[in-house]
């Protein structure tokens, strides 16, 4: 399946702004996580999760929604053609 | 006052030119804190009710909190409290700036201004020294010049708000700068300073803030430095400052785009966001005192703006004079904010007001209104241009913008107030409502008008826990970040150093302690934002205002989303109407947004 994943504000040495990524593996969002740390860089996950949970200043949005509001967190599926974001949290502008 | 207040404010009547310093209760002080909470006290307290916001006896107040000029972190931040000409209503706007730290070292809390002085004038303050001094060559001077001549006169190290042609021109949402590029901008507060004559204040102190314990303030900031400098959520706002917040916005559907009737704009992408403002970045700059530096200074390197330089642009302004416009062009926003900065125009209800023109061009409902030569596009960043300084000048087509969204509006008829985007006048700062149902809320119920300072829920409903279409848990949220932002406002700390690192409301037990020797508890803080919150209620209930007033533009009612990831979203009525309904209730308000006889009690407020 073909991935479309963007970086806001974070990892600028491990990921493109915006890339579209081909993906064999478990369709979870974790199992993507896991794939593209292993194609980009193991510190890649280290920058964003601690213990299996998203860093408190870290977002990751799967189609535009939150993984914090999406009951299965990293283990929901994905499919070809969604698009990840990764992003640092906001608080306003 | 022994510790970190200074315990007085000056009262200033422009009028008569007389002076006196009025001590601050220490009642006031123990229940208030200082910032929005006093404003919240002393505009019920010193503008008459029903005052015309540009008649003498409406006061302005310039006011600072407990943490200003301290070494706490975000300490340099002023609120400007007045009756608002836009809503009729309460109105704060918050700066920062030298200003603030050379008011408390001239041994003031806060300035209030009533009177209109005969001509145009200046108030100096040299320590205790107080003049109102006539200065008719800097009346239609921009901000820039006025502040430049101020300082060759007085010393660079004065602090100085002013005021620029649109204030003088009674533009409703003309600002008042500091420091060249920190505006209070939002609500008309350089009209209200502009209606009494009044184009500068100019202030230097040679005191200082005595700390309680000086020595336990200092460890909590080297405490916080160390902090900060291990934050990475911190390090990365510091890049890339209010800009890369478009990423998110444009991301998720919820970014202005040509008045509100799109939210979503490619052309932004490494262009007018985070990305995009880098390029043109020469360095970075913090507030006074601030180790955070959020702030950025631009410069345009090349085509037609080259030569350019700013402080900032921020999120807001890329947004509202960018893709509320239409506009992709980095330099062209820049030049139109350079502009807003020098005339003392808000570019957010400037952006809105040039976005609502535009669309009612593509609309055709402009013919035969006056001043109208050519029509404004989408996208033509030249003529928008072109136009700011008619708004505050208030000349040909742009006499009509000048008094917002609003009048225009209800002038050219109900066609048009479909997609006027305003609360109570204000003008729509750069979030779609539609995106998230708290963001509707928020605005509908801010005592100002539209206004995204009092709370900020996207950060739970869409970037959190919370799903952004339902109205669930949204009143809850919207209500405690009010409250929160109310504390810090009170404070008068800085939103940045206390959300990014984190600060949270609790540690500021300590740092007050140490600064004021009082023993507020984290308790008392948030009992002081409910108080505070129902005061400013009761104000604009006084002056008028209503449930009526706490609902949103038509277009968020029934206009989907055109596209994006929110296709589709709208709010329907019934839904926002239970979301306010329960947020009244949160508060201790009946149905009609009325304080209740036991919420008054509870809070100390006197039920006259």
């Amino acid at each position: 399946m073909k991935i479309e994943i963007t970086r806001i504000g974070i990892l600028e040495n491990d990921l493109p702004p915006q890339s579209r990524i081909e993906y064999e593996g478990p369709a979870t969002l974790g199992g993507f996580l896991g794939f593209i740390a292993d194609e980009f860089g193991p510190g890649l996950i280290g920058n964003l999760l601690d213990r299996d949970q998203l860093k408190p200043h870290i977002v990751m949005l799967l189609n535009g929604r939150s993984i914090r509001a999406l009951p299965e967190g990293l283990k929901t599926p994905i499919k070809d053609g969604d698009h990840i974001i990764l992003s640092i949290m906001m608080d306003g502008g | 006052m022994a510790y970190g207040y200074s315990g007085k404010i000056l009262f200033v009547d422009l009028s008569s030119g007389d002076h006196q310093d009025q001590e601050l209760s220490e009642t006031l002080i123990k229940q208030d804190v200082g910032g929005r909470g006093w404003g919240g006290f002393l505009l019920n307290e010193m503008a008459p009710p029903g005052v015309d916001p540009f008649e003498p006896p409406n006061v302005l107040l310039f006011l600072t909190g407990p943490i200003t000029g301290t070494l706490a972190p975000g300490g340099s931040k002023y609120v400007v409290v007045t009756k608002s000409p836009v809503s009729g209503g309460f109105c704060d706007s918050y700066s920062s700036g030298r200003l603030a730290l050379e008011m408390k070292a001239a041994g003031y809390d806060g300035l209030a201004i009533i009177g209109k002085a005969k001509e145009p004038s200046i108030l100096s303050i040299n320590n205790q020294k107080v003049e109102i001094l006539p200065v008719p060559d800097l009346w239609g001077k921009d901000t820039f010049q006025t502040e430049k001549l101020l300082k060759d006169k007085y010393g660079e190290e004065v602090g100085v708000a002013c005021i620029g042609p649109a204030g003088e021109n009674l533009v409703a949402f003309a600002s008042i700068n500091s420091d060249y590029f920190r505006q209070a901008a939002r609500g008309g507060v350089g009209a209200v300073m502009g209606s009494k004559h009044l184009k500068a204040i100019v202030v230097k102190g040679t005191g200082g803030v005595r700390c309680y314990d000086g020595r336990r303030l200092m460890e909590m900031v080297r405490e916080y430095k160390t902090r900060l400098g291990g934050s990475d959520h911190a390090q990365r706002r510091m890049k890339y400052g209010t800009p890369l917040t478009m990423n998110i916005t444009n991301s998720l559907g919820m970014l202005p785009t040509r008045n509100f009737q799109e939210s979503v704009f490619p052309e932004a992408t490494g262009e007018i966001d985070g990305d995009g403002v880098l390029k043109d970045v020469v360095r970075h700059r913090g507030c006074i005192g601030c180790l955070i530096a959020c702030s950025k200074i631009s410069r345009v390197e090349k085509g037609e703006f080259a030569g350019d330089i700013l402080e900032g642009p921020e999120y807001e302004t890329l947004a509202m004079l960018g893709s509320n416009l239409g506009v992709a062009n980095r330099a062209a926003v820049i030049r139109a904010n350079l502009l807003c900065d020098r005339l003392g125009l808000d570019t957010i209800s400037a952006g809105n007001a040039l976005g609502f023109l535009m669309e009612c061009f593509e609309k055709g409902l402009m013919r035969g209104q006056p001043g109208v030569t050519r029509e404004l596009k989408f996208g033509d960043y030249r003529y928008g241009i072109e136009l700011l300084p008619q708004i505050a000048h208030r000349q040909g087509i742009g006499a009509l913008l000048a008094d917002g969204v609003r009048p225009l509006a209800r002038r050219i008829g109900a066609a048009a107030e479909e997609f006027a985007m305003h609360v109570k006048g204000l003008e729509f700062p750069a979030y779609d409502p539609r995106a998230g149902y708290g963001i509707a809320l928020a605005y509908a119920v801010s005592p100002r008008g539209a206004c995204h300072r009092r709370a900020w829920p996207p950060r739970i409903e869409l970037l959190g826990n919370l799903p952004p279409d339902t109205i669930e848990g949204k009143p809850e949220i919207v209500k405690r970040m009010f409250d929160e932002n109310c504390i810090f406002h009170s404070l008068l700390v800085c939103d940045f150093p206390c959300k990014m690192v984190p600060l949270e409301v609790g540690e500021f037990e300590d740092y007050l302690h140490a600064i004021t020797g009082i023993q507020f508890s984290e308790r008392d803080l948030w009992t002081m934002a409910e108080r505070v919150e129902t005061r400013i209620r009761l104000y604009n209930l006084r002056e008028g205002l209503s449930r009526g007033d706490d609902t949103l533009p038509w277009r968020v009612f029934e206009e989907g989303l055109p596209g994006g990831p929110r296709k589709g979203a709208r709010i329907s009525r019934e839904e926002f109407d239970r979301m306010l309904s329960r947020y009244y209730q949160l508060r201790g308000w009946d149905e009609k947004g009325v304080p209740l006889p036991g919420t008054l009690q509870k809070l100390g407020i006197p039920s006259s």
